[in-house]
This record gives C-alpha cells, structure tokens and sequence, in this order.
C-alpha cells in the first residue's frame, strides 16, 4: 500500500529553555494517501494545531518522524519542500491592501527567481487556483475588503497555486458562516478528487466531516485515533468529545442532540405536508407524540396548509397561523395547568 | 478596474517624479545669499556666463544640501519600509532598532566625553569628519548587537521590544554624558542632535551617495521576500522563506541607510515613519513593487520640502531639519488617522 505521508512515533509539543518537552499528545502513528481528505479532530488543546504546524515544518518535533514519500520530512530543503507542502494558517493575515491576485501569485516564490517575475506556467497555476475556488471575477478585490468566505477561499487558492501533492489547512472553516463552511469543504474535497491531492486540515464541523472525510486523525490527551468515520463512529471512541452533553450519533438519523425533557403526550393529525414539520418542533421542544388514537392524550392538534388547530381538554379550539405561535399556547397552558 | 489602478499609478509616479525636479530646482534657489532664478538655471546650464561668486555658492554649498535632502529622503524612507514591513508595525520607523541611539552615543562619546580630557574647540570637531566616524561606529554597534539577538531570538516582537529597550538604555547613557559635560561642547552635541543636511560636502558626498544608493538596490534585490513577509511569519516559512536570514540582511541594509543618514545628517525624525503610509494611502495597495518605489519619490520629496521650508526665516538663519520634519510629520499622520480611523488598516 502506499502512503504518501506517514507518522512514525511522532511528539509534538513545545520546548522552552527551563521546561523539557511538554507534550500535547502521546507518540503518533498516522498515515494518509493522496487524494484524501484526512481531517485532524480533537476537543480544544488536545494539539491539533501543533500537530499541523509540526507536519507542515513551521515548528520542530519533539520525537519521531515524518516519511513523506518515504524520505523523512525535515532533509528537503526549505524550497524543495516548498514544492511538496503547502500550509493555510488559522485566522486571517495581518496585511488589507493587497488583491486577491497578489495573494495567490505569491505561492509562485519557491518557483520564481529573485525579481519574482512570473512566467507563463506561474500565470496558469494562479489561474487554475482562482478559477478552482471561484475567484476569478474578484482577483483585483483587495484581502480587506473581501468577506470571511471570500477571503477564506483566496487563501484556499494561494496554498493551491504553489502547486503541491499535500495540502495543510489548520481550520479552515473557523469563522465561517454554514453555506461557507459547506462550500469550502466541498471546493476542497473536489479538488483532492480532480488533482488527486492529500489534503490534512482540522475541523470542530462534526456533522460535515462524518459525511466526507476519508480518513479521520482523532487525539485525545491520553490517545489517538485513526479510521475512516464509519470505523471511529462504530467502535464508539468519540463519545468523549460529547461527555456530558447527551449527544449522540444515530446510523441513521446522524448526530442526535437530547430534546428537552417534557413528556406530555400530543395527538397529531392532518396534512401530510405539515405534519413531519409540527412532530419535529413539537418533538423539539419535549412533547412526545401519542401513537394514533389508542391513547387519547389531553391535546388533540390537527394540522392543516400553515392553519393549526389547538383542542385542549375542557377549553375551547383555538386555530393559529404558525407552528411557533401554536407552541407558545401549548407553553401557556402548560405553566397554567402547572400552577394549579 | 485593474486598467484604471494601472493608470492612476502611473499618473502618480509621473507627478511625484515632476515634483522632485520642481522642489529640487527651488531649493537650489534658495538660501542665505540672493540669486536670482536666471542665475541659477545660467550657472547650471551655461556655467561659462555665470558668476564664479555663484559657481562657488551653488556647486560648493546648494547642489550638495540639495542631493543630500534628496538621499537622505530616500534612506530614511526606505528603511522606514522595510521596518514597518518586518515589524508589521505602522509606527515602526528606521530607528526602531536604536540606530540614531547608537549614532548619538557615538557623537556624545567625542563631543563630550572625549572632549573633556582632551582638550580642541568645538569648530574643528564640526569641520573635521570625527563626528562621522563616532556616529558611525555607534550606529555599527548597535546594529551589530541587534543582529546577534535576531540570530538567537526567533519572536519579531521580542525583537522590537529589545531594540526599543537597547535604545532607550543608550539614551539613559548620553543623558548621563550631557550632565558632566561643558556647555560649550554641549551646544555643539545639542546641534547635531537637531540635525543639518548642509554639513555634507566633498568626499563625504561621495561616500553617502554610494552607501544609500547601494541601500537601495540591496532593498530591491529583497522586493520579493518583504512582499511575502507582508503575509506573516508562517506564510513566508510556508513557501520555503528562511525568515532569520531575510531578517538579518533587512536589518543590515537598515543600519547601513539610516545609520549613514544619521551620521552625516544627525537623526531627522518622522520621515521615515510617514513616508510608507503617504504611499500606501495614495496608491492603495501594500504591494512592495508598487509602495518601494513611490517611498523613494516621496522620500525626496518630502525632505526637499523640509529643507525649503527650514529656509523660510530667510537672512536670519535656518530651521533645525529635525524640528522641520517633525512639524511636517505630525499633521500628516493625524490627517491619515483621521481620515482612515486606523493606521493598522492600511499595512
């Protein structure tokens, strides 16, 4: 089988003059093929970021060693492995003023010489890279006047334009709104298909990397995990990241967050198209729904196009015009029956 | 929109360049004794027709202050640049690095500590090139010192702050000097303290033309590597940058232009600071190919002005140029703060 990048025995951390190692994460052993995408997960702390930095050789390791194409990462030299591996920093860089071009052709310097001239090759990979994330139209827009997507996606495109097999991104889904977030995972996973990159990046979106990871890198304090997130979810070992929250992941309805606790049972009857949108909300806020007519609960509600029909026993029907207005009745009469 | 950038660039460096040959033909026109205009462009064009009384004044006192203004503009604007750059700072300037402290622990060594045990008039010193030489050998040492520190701390901020702190401990020094010196030699070291660009002339000239102007091209062989370092640290190590190197020679070139400005001239303050911002906010961009050149324009600009202006009390004598750029400066900056809220948002 090959790899492309494998850790062996691998200890990130920090090292200070007083301190000796401190050591974010036991001895890793990852490995990851091209055109993956490997999303590096763990709760806050854990080194995910160090993990990155580490493999993208902006801080040294601890221990262990990193085969990329089975030479050990720190012998290229700097410009060589500028031509392997490129890295998108967390958190937006410190300059406004330049434009998105600007941006994206400075991933030619490791194949430019020292005036910085680009050629005709240089032209083509920041345009493949632009065109890649959609840019193209906003290339002269200056970085600070971009949005968060935006700008999210030019860096995106600068790490594309340096025209490397592995691609490091530390979250680069961080201060995006969801269709962004989508978007940009999305944009990432068509390219590692098209160019057949590896791309390694870390990611708090759960409920988007189950769906397209290829492989997960999953650390702990005291251990780590790799898998496809079938095999993780299967073998139960990111219950952790969820203690304490009731949260858990249903095969078939994906992550399942606990409703509030009511248990006051509802009959529900009426049209077909409204009625799963009620059951959720109702579910949602802690009512469970009475199997049919068997046992007839104290709140019959018949839902019809956007009208809703409220029957509650001893009072007379009162029809709302929206699932949220019917809530807050059931909510009332709810705390008035409470204070009886 | 990228035509219209195009062009309104170009227009700009067509009116700075216009510029300069305008503020640098005026301040050839000015000074203590009276020529006229036609004298002047006769003295320069046709010397044969002229004066030798205005030959002499024009090619032994005004050519001279005026490319000193010009390359002193250029200098301290530059390395202002490149500091900003480094730094990522907007109120980074050439003397971040306790250069012109340097420079001034090296002239209050002779003029005052020195000069009290051995004893020659405060003339000889001005005239004769020691003052250079002290400015120089303290400007070389503490750029010598901030260059080991940059080999060993890899922190830029660590970096700053210890420049600052280098700085300040110098400027506790010279304080320490003043107090035990006499009074004569403490107007001449106050005086340079001011600064001049009229002091440069003969040889000396020669020597601070080929330091800025190869200042200069060293900061346009590192165009490349000061445009990533506008991205950050871990952009410019990402793309196979050796940022500690880069460092090193940016500093070098630093001490190099602002350490001879300063020895020759004595410390002009604010030019350097200012200088960058006017052309980021007239040509809008940060791009080092773009802001680099503009920087030099209205580096000399800038300075031709000031020197202009510090003539303005006419036969009565001449403005101190430090006080001068400081007067200039001031306004400028606020105006930018005001118009931009924020300086940071033009970096």
């Amino acid at each position: 089988m090959h790899y492309m990048i494998k850790l062996e025995q691998l200890l990130i951390g920090y090292k200070s003059r007083q301190h000796t190692h401190h050591i974010l994460s036991k001895a890793l052993n990852f490995s990851a093929s091209p055109g993956e995408m490997v999303v590096v997960v763990g709760p806050n702390g854990v080194g995910k970021s160090t993990l990155l930095r580490t493999l993208a050789r902006q801080q040294n390791a601890l221990g262990g060693s990193i085969y990329i194409n089975k030479k050990r990462w720190d012998e290229f030299p700097h410009k060589v492995f500028a031509r392997i591996c490129s890295f998108v920093p967390t958190g937006q860089p410190p300059v406004r003023q330049l434009s998105v071009f600007e941006v994206v052709a400075m991933a030619r310097y490791p194949y430019t010489h020292w005036g910085g001239h680009l050629q005709r090759e240089d032209m083509e990979k920041i345009y493949r890279a632009l065109e890649g994330v959609n840019l193209v139209s906003l290339k002269d827009r200056l970085l600070g006047e971009l949005s968060d997507g935006e700008r999210q996606r030019a860096l995106i495109a600068r790490a594309l334009a340096q025209d490397t097999p592995l691609v490091i991104l530390d979250e680069p889904t961080a201060f995006l709104d969801i269709p962004n977030r989508f978007e940009v995972l999305q944009l990432m996973r068509k390219i590692s298909g098209e160019q057949h990159k590896l791309f390694i990046f870390s990611s708090h979106d759960l409920a988007f990397i189950l769906e397209i990871a290829d492989k997960i890198w999953l650390l702990y304090p005291q251990r780590a995990y790799e898998g496809t997130p079938e095999e993780l979810l299967r073998d139960e070992v990111f219950n952790p990241l969820f203690k304490n929250t009731g949260i858990h992941y249903d095969i078939h309805k994906g992550l399942h967050i606990p409703p509030r606790q009511c248990h006051t049972a509802v009959n529900l009857t009426g049209d077909t198209d409204e009625l799963p949108w009620v059951r959720k909300a109702l579910l949602r806020t802690g009512y469970t729904i009475a199997k049919s007519n068997i046992s007839r609960g104290n709140i019959l509600i018949r839902a019809e196009k956007k009208q809703y029909h409220v029957l509650i026993k001893n009072q007379r029907e009162e029809i709302f015009q929206s699932i949220y207005s019917l809530l807050l009745y059931l909510k009332d009469t709810q705390t008035e029956s409470g204070h009886d | 929109m990228e035509e219209t950038t195009k062009r309104s660039s170009l227009l700009f460096f067509i009116v700075t360049g216009l510029l300069l040959i305008l503020l640098a033909l005026t301040d050839l026109y000015i000074g203590s004794t009276h020529i006229s205009f036609r004298e002047v462009t006769q003295v320069l064009f046709h010397p044969a027709a002229a004066g030798r009384e205005y030959q002499t004044i024009l090619y032994r006192f005004r050519l001279p202050r005026m490319w000193t203004a010009i390359l002193a503009g250029i200098a301290l604007s530059v390395s202002g640049l490149l500091m900003q750059t480094t730094f990522r700072n907007p109120l980074a300037g050439p003397y971040v690095l306790g250069i012109s402290a340097g420079a001034s622990l090296g002239v209050a060594l002779l003029v005052l500590g020195f000069s009290s045990f051995v004893s020659f008039g405060a003339g000889t010193l001005l005239a004769n090139g020691s003052i250079v030489m002290a400015a120089i050998a303290g400007a070389i040492g503490v750029l010598l010192l901030i260059m080991a520190v940059s080999l060993r701390v890899r922190d830029i901020m660590t970096i700053l702050i210890l420049g600052i702190m280098f700085g300040s401990a110098v400027t506790a020094l010279v304080a320490i000097l003043q107090y035990f010196s006499s009074e004569s030699m403490l107007k001449v070291f106050i005086i340079w303290t001011m600064g001049s660009l009229a002091n440069v002339s003969g040889v000396q000239i020669w020597i601070l033309t080929f330091l800025v102007l190869g200042g200069v091209l060293f900061t346009a062989f590192l165009g490349k590597d000061l445009n990533i370092m506008l991205m950050g640290e871990r952009y410019a190590r990402s793309v196979g940058m050796r940022i500690q190197r880069t460092r090193l020679f940016i500093f070098l070139v630093t001490g190099i232009l602002a350490g001879s400005v300063t020895a020759f001239c004595g410390p002009i303050g604010f030019v350097g600071i200012v200088v960058p911002h006017i052309a980021r906010v007239m040509l809008r961009t940060s791009n080092i190919r773009k802001i680099f050149p503009a920087t030099i324009l209205i580096g000399g600009n800038l300075l031709l002005l000031g020197d202009i202006l510090s003539h303005l009390p006419g036969r009565h004598g001449v403005l101190p140029i430090n006080s001068v750029t400081a007067i200039l400066g001031v306004p400028i900056i606020i105006w930018m703060i005001l118009q931009r809220r924020k300086l940071s948002s033009l970096m």
